[in-house]
């Protein structure tokens, strides 16, 4: 039996919203600490990383591990079905093929159910390690959004330079050129206004704007973005969800020797 | 009589006018972008401040880009978590980067 209760349930829908773009069906892997799931996009270019803590939940039950393959354009719409205020309950019982969304108004006075198949999903399952980055940046998730569909514009990729200064995003292209340049301000008013940058390294690294601006599907989970670089190793984009976990996706910048 | 009436109540019908509702809902022209952050639940301020302007311009996937799993160790179970795939099959935990291509299609 697995069932896990959501009180903030528009949470789940954000989530979802910021990974059904980038993958079609994905494996849910639930155990007695939580949620997580892992997948690359159909390109195995990016992969996304989620993971949701048992103690996040409101309540939190899985008695034995398992393996939950959705289709996440399914799950999408069921999600939709679901108010932003509702209470969500997630259940399966072992061994069943299907999976169950409930959606409770917060009075109680609407109580809706629905029931998604499961996939067999034969995934393949990548070892992240823990690596120390020359530079993490910590800037305003909207802004970070904003920045990604403005370069749009301009090019296909981005040219990031971290210094203990600031950072700046580059952008160039047939129409011209376009530059932002966000200083350190660890000081700001509001926390969730703040550039802050450590840094052990200056890095400038190149990446695709594609994939970027898929990954600002995230936006409206957190405040603030974290930007994780070190020369030639994926980048890092992560949004905390909450106080439950985190979503965090992968992309491989370009690398020195493909410099033309 | 009726007409200066009229003219005198001009200011606030401009008014009135400006506060459409489909307008003080801060949608206001932005395209996708704009509307998905308008939904988002960032705080207000943060919605105003980003919002609007270009929508994202979907670009190609760059000749350049490696697939991300020439950057990672396959694992078969949880807890192998914790080295990178050298191009040599080596692993490590400092960078070591497969240069070869991405073994995956890149769309």
């Amino acid at each position: 039996m697995f069932e896990a209760r959501l009180v903030q349930g528009a949470l789940w829908k954000k989530v979802i919203d910021a990974i059904k773009d980038l993958l079609t069906e994905a494996k849910w892997d639930c155990n007695s600490t939580g949620i997580t799931l892992q997948a690359m996009d159909s390109s195995h270019v990016s992969l996304v990383s989620l993971n949701l803590r048992a103690e996040g939940f409101d309540t939190f039950r899985c008695d034995r591990n398992l393996s939950m393959g959705i289709n996440l354009s399914s799950m999408s719409k069921i999600l939709k079905c679901a108010g932003n205020d509702d209470v969500i309950t997630i259940k399966t019982a072992d061994d069943a093929d299907t999976v169950t969304f409930v959606f409770e108004s917060q009075n109680n006075e609407k109580v809706s159910d629905y029931e998604i198949r499961l996939l067999d999903l034969d995934t393949e399952h990548l070892g992240i390690p823990e690596t120390e980055y020359s530079c993490v940046v910590k800037l305003p998730a909207g802004e970070f959004q904003r920045i990604c569909r403005d370069l749009s514009q301009i090019g296909e990729s981005v040219v990031i330079t971290c210094t203990k200064e600031g950072v700046q995003f580059s952008a160039s292209g047939d129409l011209g050129t376009g530059n932002i340049k966000l200083a350190q301000n660890a000081s700001a008013d509001k926390e969730e206004e703040a550039v802050v940058i450590e840094m052990n390294q200056a890095v400038t690294l190149t990446f695709a704007l594609r994939y970027l601006n898929f990954f600002t599907k995230a936006t409206p989970i957190s405040n603030q973005v974290t930007l994780s670089m070190s020369q030639d190793v994926p980048l890092v984009v992560e949004y905390k969800v909450a106080d439950m976990g985190y979503l965090r996706y992968y992309l491989a910048p370009k690398m020195e020797d493909q410099d033309d | 009589m009726v007409r200066t009436k009229a003219n005198g109540c001009a200011a606030s019908r401009k008014v009135v006018a400006a506060s459409a509702p489909r307008k003080s809902l801060g949608g206001g022209g932005g395209g996708g972008a704009a509307s998905s952050s308008s939904s988002s639940g960032v705080s207000s301020s943060g919605k105003n401040k980003y919002a609007g302007c270009n929508p994202v311009c979907m670009r190609p996937t760059p000749e350049w880009q490696k697939g991300i799993g020439s950057f990672f160790t396959k694992s078969q179970a949880e807890g192998k978590e914790n080295s990178w795939q050298g191009a040599d099959g080596s692993s490590g935990k400092t960078k070591a980067i497969d240069k070869a291509g991405p073994s995956g299609s890149i769309s």
